[in-house]
Order: C-alpha cells, then sequence, then structure tokens
C-alpha cells in the first residue's frame, strides 16, 4: 500500500524477477498505452455493453498483473454488473475508472518508470 | 510457442516468460491470425486466452482438432470463471486435445513457468490420451532417410558461477503427418526394433555438426551425447565417433559419451574396452542416472569415467528430502574419490540449486536454467543467460556461504 494508492509491491517484484528490468519497462509501458486506450473507448460511449464488458475484463486482468489493485477492483466491479447498469451509473462508474487510470499511470510513471525514484526492485 | 490472446499486456507477458524459458514466440491476438500460424508452422506449445473477441477459443480448439495437433500441449489461460474453464476441459477431452493446464487471470507466474515447463516434463494429460502415431521399422528407417531426427540441446551450467559450460544433445522426431513423438517412444522401439546403432550415429553426427560453432567460439566448451547400450558391443565404435569429430572439425576434448548405470555393467569387461580407448582419444565418459542401477563400487571403480551424472530423481528432491540429500552428497564423495566430475540433471527450483551447490557439485542442467532448446535458440539463450546471472539473477550464483534467500525465477 501507498497512501492511499492501493499497490501491491509483491505481484509487481515478481514479475520483475521473472521478466528483468528491461523487458519489465517494455511491459508497463504497453500496459499504460493499452489501458489508455481502453479507457478512452469506454469513454466515448460508442461500445455496446458486451464490448464495454472484454474492455473492462482486460483492464481487470492486465492492472492485477503489475499489482495496481484500486484500477482492478473497480474494473471487476464494471465488469460484473456492466450489462445490467442504468446509463448513468455506467457512466460514472467508468468516470471513476479513468481517475483510477490517471492516478495508476502517475504512479508508475513517478516510482516505476524513474529507476532513481524506484519502487522496483 | 505459439500465444494467443487479445489482450496485448497479457500477450506480451507470457511471451515474454516462454522466452525467457528458451521457446522462440509467436504472439497473435485474433482467432483468424492463429489459424494462418496454425497452418503454415509446427509449435511445441500454444497458450490460448478463451475470450478472443468475436471468435473465442473454443473454435480455435476445434480447428486444433480439425487440423490433427491432438498431441500439440495446450496451456488455456482465461479470466473466466472456473465453471467455464471446466466446461472447457471438457471440450478438450472430446476433442482428444491435448490441455495441458487451465490457469486463471491475472496470471501467477509460477504457475505460468510450471504449465510451459509441463510438456517438457513429459508428464500426463489430464484432457485424455492423445493419438499414438503408427511406428514399425520401416516408418524408423524411412525417418532416418527423410531427416526427420534432429537434435535440442540442454545447457549445463556451472553451479558455482552460473557460466555455461556445456550442453547435453538429446534426440528429437518431428514425424509430418502427426507432430513431435514423445523419445520415451521412439527410443525403446528403435532398440527393440534393433535401430539404436544407426539413430545413435545419426544424432551424434547431428548433433556435433550443429554445436561445431559453439564448441569452436567458447573454449572448454562440451557436447554431451548419450550412447546406446546395444552400442557398446560394437568394438568400432571409437573410431565412429572420432571419424564424426574430424569430418565437423570438433575436438575429441569437446565430446562427453554419456552411458546409462545399467549398460555399463551390463558387460563390464566390454564398456571397459570401449570407454578405455575412448578416453585415450581425449574423449570424455560420463556414467548417466548414476544411482538408478544396482552397481557394483568395484565395477565402477574399474571402468574410466570422467564424469558422474547424479540421476534427477535425486537432484529435483533433495531440497525438501534430507535422504535425497545424503545420496547426493555420497555420490560427490564417490566422484570426487574417482577423480570424476559431477553433473546434477533435473534442477528446476532455487532451493534444489542452493542444496547441490552447497554440496560441492560441480555442473547442473534443468528447468531452472532451461529446457532443451534448438541449436538456433541456443546462442541466443547463452547470450540472454550471461545477462541475467550479472542482472537479476545474480543472487542464485554468489560465492557459496554467501547465498541469499532463494529467489524466484
Amino acid at each position: 500500500m501507498n497512501g492511499n494508492f492501493s499497490f501491491d509491491q509483491a505481484v509487481y517484484d515478481e514479475l520483475g524477477a521473472e521478466l528483468g528490468s528491461a523487458d519489465m519497462a517494455e511491459v508497463l509501458n504497453v500496459f499504460l498505452a493499452d489501458t489508455a486506450d481502453r479507457v478512452a473507448r469506454l469513454e466515448a460511449g460508442h461500445l455496446t455493453r458486451s464490448a464495454s464488458k472484454r474492455e473492462v475484463h482486460s483492464i481487470k486482468s492486465s492492472a492485477a498483473t503489475f499489482g495496481f489493485m484500486d484500477l482492478s477492483r473497480l474494473a471487476i466491479e464494471i465488469e460484473a454488473a456492466v450489462e445490467t447498469m442504468a446509463p448513468a451509473t455506467l457512466e460514472d462508474r467508468i468516470c471513476s475508472l479513468r481517475r483510477a487510470f490517471d492516478s495508476t499511470r502517475q504512479f508508475a510513471l513517478d516510482n516505476l518508470m524513474n529507476p532513481d525514484r524506484g519502487a522496483t526492485t | 510457442m505459439l500465444v494467443v490472446d487479445d489482450d496485448v499486456v497479457q500477450r506480451t507477458v507470457i511471451g515474454m516468460t516462454g522466452a525467457k524459458l528458451g521457446y522462440d514466440t509467436v504472439t497473435v491476438s485474433t482467432f483468424e491470425d492463429a489459424s494462418a500460424q496454425l497452418r503454415t508452422k509446427s509449435f511445441d506449445i500454444m497458450t490460448l486466452d478463451l475470450s478472443l473477441g468475436e471468435r473465442d477459443g473454443v473454435e480455435l480448439l476445434r480447428l486444433l482438432a480439425e487440423l490433427k495437433l491432438n498431441a500439440m500441449p495446450v496451456v488455456i489461460i482465461s479470466g473466466c470463471d472456473e465453471r467455464i474453464l471446466n466446461a472447457t476441459r471438457r471440450v478438450g477431452q472430446a476433442l482428444k486435445l491435448s490441455l495441458t493446464r487451465c490457469l486463471t487471470k491475472p496470471l501467477e507466474l509460477d504457475k505460468l513457468r510450471e504449465a510451459l515447463l509441463l510438456p517438457a516434463h513429459g508428464r500426463s494429460n489430464p484432457a485424455g490420451e492423445a493419438a499414438s502415431p503408427a511406428i514399425d521399422r520401416e516408418r524408423i528407417l524411412a525417418a532416418l532417410s527423410r531427416n526427420e531426427f534432429f537434435v535440442e540441446f540442454q545447457p549445463k551450467v556451472e553451479l558455482q558461477t552460473g557460466r555455461v559450460v556445456g550442453v547435453e544433445a538429446l534426440a528429437r522426431w518431428h514425424m509430418p503427418e502427426f507432430g513431435m513423438v514423445s523419445p520415451a517412444l521412439f527410443i525403446p522401439l528403435a532398440e527393440q526394433l534393433g535401430l539404436m546403432p544407426d539413430l545413435t550415429c545419426r544424432i551424434l553426427s547431428l548433433a556435433v555438426g550443429d554445436i561445431r560453432r559453439v564448441v569452436n567460439k567458447n573454449p572448454g566448451f562440451t557436447v554431451a551425447v548419450n550412447i546406446s547400450g546395444s552400442l557398446l558391443n560394437d568394438l568400432l565404435l571409437p573410431e565412429r565417433i572420432e571419424s564424426a569429430l574430424n569430418e565437423h572439425g570438433v575436438a575429441p576434448q569437446a565430446l562427453i559419451v554419456e552411458v546409462t548405470e545399467s549398460v555399463a555393467m551390463s558387460d563390464v569387461e566390454r564398456a571397459m574396452d570401449i570407454l578405455l580407448r575412448l578416453r585415450i582419444k581425449g574423449i570424455g565418459a560420463s556414467i548417466d542416472d548414476f544411482g538408478t542401477g544396482f552397481s557394483s563400487l568395484a565395477a565402477l571403480a574399474r571402468l574410466p569415467f570422467s564424469e558422474l551424472k547424479i540421476d534427477q530423481s535425486f537432484a529435483r528432491n533433495c531440497d525438501r528430502d534430507q535422504d535425497m540429500i545424503k545420496i547426493v552428497q555420497a555420490s560427490i564423495g564417490l566422484a570426487r574419490a574417482f577423480g570424476m566430475t559431477v553433473v546434477a540433471e533435473g534442477i528446476d527450483n532455487p532451493h534444489a540449486l542452493a542444496k547441490l551447490r552447497a554440496a560441492g557439485c560441480d555442473t547442473g542442467q534443468g528447468y531452472l536454467f532451461a529446457p532443451s532448446l534448438k541449436i538456433e535458440r541456443v546462442a541466443r539463450w547463452m547470450v540472454r543467460w550471461h545477462d541475467d546471472i550479472t542482472g537479476h539473477r545474480s543472487a542464485m550464483f554468489l560465492p557459496t556461504g554467501q547465498i541469499s534467500p532463494p529467489i524466484a525465477c
């Protein structure tokens, strides 16, 4: 845990030990870019409910792979109810997802992408 | 290795993990791309995400059955719930596919590694038995003439430093109409049909030819080749081996012949004759699977082995079974007394590695380091391994006595 931001360092470190630092940086960049695209597609509001479900399903797994637990939990909640959620509720949940992703990205840029400030192994 | 996953992050992580284990990885995101790959290339293993957007993974399982890829190990990876995974297992059974594991997302890396290594361990197939190919004498002879046999190499690592000091050559057979045939199937058959001398000579020649460049670039590097018991009746064997080495320009000191304990002991006089002449030529001789036979220690002392290979059943369990580590220690003591170096096979976790290093074992091989690799991957793996042991895996090879707690690998 890092303040109010829920980050599982052990999960992140395990992935880093497996992949090595260069590959870890690459895959973290892939995650940030891919998730940014997914969140943008959700925000645009053009997706069907099943397509939205697939997007949050991916965010759920990927975020947990890195230990970004806030983002993963939010994605789990949305995935579970997206097909029956009222439009306004869905919009609200996607706004929360955007905020969680922005915090995650900032955390990653500040702590994980810069070895001098490394929270990593 | 083929990775099929529509999620780029998971695809990248799985692909990188596979690459670390020595696989050449191809990653695709759609049913169509996977289908194109499967129709044009052969893969040692496939990981499959059940959710592929428009076309799902179950459709791809049906395609595997259609393409008769029943023997190819498939690891299912899914964020779906357990009921869906169970249903997928049943589909795999009905299609007679080799679904070796079903993993849930988020991925647990140790489980992923284990799943990717399972096929190489040759463990059973929980989805049901894959069809076995029909093999007779004519089919093996045809395979020899069509060059269907090839060699993979498992790296051997110096346990005190992590340096790669050699490889063991392992026979592989790809039948175009079936796929990969397990050595556990074709080697006993070839032995039974009297074809082991032909097969062994072919494998020896391929191994020496393939590894020549690596050997010549790395002084002291060795390639070990298993020699069939039936060849130990061939008094011309030393000359045949020498001729293969000359043909490929490889020094005798770079070759180690491995003979299983039971074979060596079945006719000690004959084994003595051949092994002695090989040793005089400068070729190394290794007693393989040590500890599994019923050796007479006196006979062992008479045979001029230069290396002793501790059977993997002892090395693999030595970190959690006190009796196993005692056998390992006794084997090392015996080898030392006779001036032999010691190799441990089947090292698959950092705890076992730490025990073997503390016991003074010289060299090791196993999935902790690498599975068997095709020749084109060997040099690339060596570069990556060197980077790993000077980087994030350096703790595994600290000087003995300063070993850090075992790390996840």
